[in-house]
């Protein structure tokens, strides 16, 4: 008389002195000692095997599949699920020793390799050879004959739930012989441990999954039925085992009569399960935290407020507009009204000078390139900027190179080179539209391979390349933009002389290629300009100009220290933050 | 000719004080007039494009030209169907590529540009500040030929200082941990000072451009209203 302790949890065999399980250290303290010699060893082999070989098998699935063998096997098990319960009920049956020849390819060829190969899946598949083999010599046993229902009352399951016909009373004797009385005691261990009281489920009323057919649709169609008992019912069971039900099981079990292990293969359809349970939902803890944050936002949005006072915008657009008019009044003023004199004379630095000399000094008939580079908004002040270095340029005559890299540039190029005088005989040559990027692109394969010449491609690259040009002319708004094109025509032709023809704001940004030498010469905003115009005693352009510009800059200037010493606007955060 | 001219200078009239109607805020007018200039810009460039660029680039070399031109053209025209297979929601991930070559392409040519063209000439320039050969140039100025090569020397070392981002190797603790290293630190204060005098160079730049365009306006208006007037 030997005592031991089964694990609850792992139902490993423990000395009835342990007080912990050797296996998964769960506690022994409240587990009475069972006799071992009413215990079947094989039973709890019998468990674990059953576990095991549903391990094991998605491991054959897998090997199965890397050889190509896994559709046969789906389409033999899609086959079968689809098979009515009189065919699962015949599959779940010992093969008939006629019925050999109808084993199917995937089978034949499992067990081809498990006589080839040693591995877990050679083992599982000898297993079930050896397991039809001891089965057909043990046919006219009459345990287990039915091994269907032998499984559901291995599980604690009235045979009513498997949703096949009831069991040969031949095999498992009368109804009483199903009792729970008339089991044996490891059977009822099992199903201690598992929590399966078969007189519970016996009196679970039949639900619309024990008729047999998909469970997924019974599922639904209780659902929207609405059956209450269904539903109460469905939820006993996981969505995972729903889907396992599915599938073709492998099971093996041990024939405790003859004392070897027997494989059998089970195929049970969801016909064998004996209960559905709806879908659970899973909500991870992230997503219970972006629930809760929505539904405060909600909350809050949904919140009462008081209603938001304007904040004095009726009071900044007055002030706007007081503002804008007071310096469109002056402007005009001084445009109109004033003496046109004030030109600073003196005034021009030493790259206006080398501008304007190199223009005066241009041989006739030179080559130089023009680039309009520039927006239609800065069209005024390019063309107060450029005209003496224009006009001088036409009085050479020299042959001009037209290249806009500004969409607008195309037209105003030609409307700055109308409103110059003598421009009617120049020879120019349009090379139309011409992105500085894409030039940047062609500059760079040119150099890389400068024997290539492309063909139906800008011929600016292979222009500047060549032969070049005498001189080229950059009329641009912005410094980025001019500084692109001082980059690529130093580096493409390093002996050209650049000059910029530039706006106030692209100017102070632009003096260092000029004291780099890399641009020989520079004309940046009115200012400059006045004082060319002024060199050369003419005020009749930007005279009135002149004196708009400086009344306009005083103007502006006295509004902004007024801005900056009493209108400084500072929203509420930022005086809480200065608080704080 | 010349009503041709009055027409569209009414027309220039109206979208200036279109423009210019933001002063009371945003409003209708302003809206439909920015609306109007953004359609017309967009629909100019599309026509100049074509024009300009896919006609004469690509369209005329795949029609006139021989084999060899068209065989050139083939990956400008892959590239240009998958760019404009783009814009089918299936066909997102294709408008790849393209992009991939464009933006490869304009790294290449900034970074050659500003290696070739302007760091390595503008460090030249401050080598040369301090030749002395330079500095006898203009034996008059000399000395403020040298001041001019230090201040631009101090000036560029301070504001590479200021953009230097390191930390002490062994700070002490507590605030010292993110600061620089003492002499960047000092440097840097210096180069902060430069840069806020290029920055306002850059500001009053602007500042003058825009004074500049709204005198243009105000001419254009006057010229406009003399010219309905019959005195211009």
């Amino acid at each position: 008389m030997m005592s031991k302790l089964i694990c609850p949890k792992c139902s490993a065999e423990n000395s009835d002195q342990s007080t912990h399980c050797f296996e998964c250290e769960a506690s022994l303290a409240a587990v009475a000692p069972s006799d071992i010699n009413n215990f079947n060893p094989s039973e709890v082999e019998e468990f674990d095997l059953m576990q095991e070989s549903e391990n094991d098998l998605p491991g054959l699935l897998s090997a199965l599949k890397q050889n190509g063998d896994i559709d046969a096997i789906d389409d033999e098990a899609d086959g079968a699920v689809e098979q009515s319960p009189a065919i699962s009920q015949e599959n779940s049956l010992p093969e008939q020793p006629g019925q050999e020849e109808q084993v199917p390819d995937w089978l034949n060829r499992i067990r081809q390799r498990a006589s080839e190969e040693e591995d877990s899946v050679g083992e599982i598949t000898q297993k079930i050879s050896a397991a039809q083999k001891s089965l057909e010599d043990d046919k006219k046993a009459h345990q287990h004959q039915n091994f269907k229902s032998w499984l559901q009352n291995v599980r604690g399951l009235p045979p009513g739930q498997a949703g096949n016909p009831p069991p040969q009373q031949e095999d498992l004797g009368d109804k009483d012989a199903q009792s729970p009385e008339h089991d044996p005691d490891w059977l009822l261990r099992i199903r201690k441990v598992k929590g399966t009281d078969p007189e519970d489920e016996a009196t679970e009323p039949v639900s619309i999954s024990d008729q047999g057919g998909d469970s997924l649709l019974q599922w639904l169609v209780a659902l929207e039925e609405g059956d209450e008992d269904s539903q109460d019912q469905l939820e006993d069971t996981s969505a995972l085992e729903l889907e396992d039900d599915q599938k073709t099981r492998q099971t093996r079990i041990v024939d405790r009569d003859q004392g070897s292990e027997v494989t059998r293969q089970v195929r049970t359809t969801q016909q064998t399960s004996s209960r559905v349970k709806p879908p659970e939902l899973h909500v991870s803890r992230e997503e219970q935290n972006q629930a809760d944050q929505l539904s405060a936002v909600i909350g809050d949005e949904r919140a009462p407020r008081p209603p938001r006072e304007p904040e004095g915008k009726s009071s900044a657009w007055v002030i706007r507009l007081v503002v804008a008019v007071l310096l469109i009044t002056g402007l005009s003023l001084s445009l109109f009204l004033g003496s046109g004199g004030g030109v600073p004379q003196g005034a021009l630095q030493p790259h206006n000078v080398a501008a304007l000399s190199w223009a005066e000094e241009l041989e006739a008939r030179s080559s130089l390139l023009l680039v309009f580079d520039y927006q239609s908004g800065f069209a005024e002040e390019i063309s107060l900027v450029a005209r003496p270095i224009l006009q001088a340029v036409i009085q050479s005559e020299s042959e001009l190179s037209i290249l806009s890299s500004t969409a607008s540039g195309v037209v105003l190029s030609r409307q700055l080179l109308g409103d110059m005088a003598g421009a009617d005989g120049l020879d120019i040559i349009d090379l139309g539209y011409f992105p500085v990027s894409v030039y940047g692109a062609f500059s760079m394969a040119n150099r890389a391979i400068p024997q290539w010449r492309f063909k139906n491609l800008p011929e600016l690259p292979n222009l500047v390349s060549g032969e070049g040009f005498d001189g080229a002319l950059i009329l641009s708004d912005r410094h980025d933009r001019a500084r692109v094109w001082v980059e690529q025509l130093n580096a493409l032709s390093p002996q050209m002389p650049i000059k910029l023809l530039v706006t106030s704001q692209a100017g102070p940004m632009l003096m260092p290629y000029w004291e780099a030498g890399q641009v020989t010469g520079m004309i940046a905003g009115i200012t400059e300009a006045a004082g060319i115009e002024a060199l050369q005693e003419d005020s009749s352009v930007i005279g009135n100009r002149w004196q708009a510009y400086r009344t306009g800059s005083i103007m502006l200037i006295v509004v902004m220290l007024i801005g900056a010493v009493f209108l400084v606007d500072q929203n509420p955060e930022d005086q809480e933050m200065e608080s704080a | 000719m010349i009503l041709n001219d009055v027409v569209w200078g009414v027309v220039g009239l109206l979208l200036t004080i279109m423009i210019l109607s933001y002063l009371i805020g945003d409003n209708v007018f302003f809206r439909l007039a920015a609306h109007l200039f953004v359609g017309l810009t967009a629909g100019y460039m599309a026509v100049l494009i074509i024009r300009q660029i896919l006609v004469p680039y690509l369209i005329q070399p795949l029609i006139n030209g021989g084999w060899v031109e068209r065989l050139w053209m083939i990956g400008p025209l892959a590239l240009v169907i998958l760019l404009l297979l783009s814009q089918l929601p299936r066909f997102t991930s294709l408008g790849r590529i393209p992009l991939a070559y464009l933006a490869g392409l304009t790294a290449a040519v900034v970074i050659g540009g500003a290696v070739f063209g302007t760091l390595i000439p503008q460090s030249r320039a401050i080598v040369e500040a301090f030749d002395p050969a330079v500095w006898q140039a203009d034996p008059g100025q000399k000395w403020f030929r040298v001041l001019d090569a230090v201040v631009m020397l101090i000036g560029t070392v301070g504001v590479l200082s200021y953009f230097h981002f390191g930390r002490k190797l062994i700070p002490r603790g507590g605030q010292d941990a993110i600061k620089k290293p003492y002499p960047f630190e000092v440097l840097a204060g210096i180069g902060q000072v430069f840069i806020g005098i290029a920055l306002g160079a850059v500001f009053a730049g602007v500042f003058s451009t825009a004074l500049l365009a709204l005198i243009d306006r105000i001419l254009f208006i006057n010229q406009i209203i003399l010219r309905l007037m019959g005195a211009g």
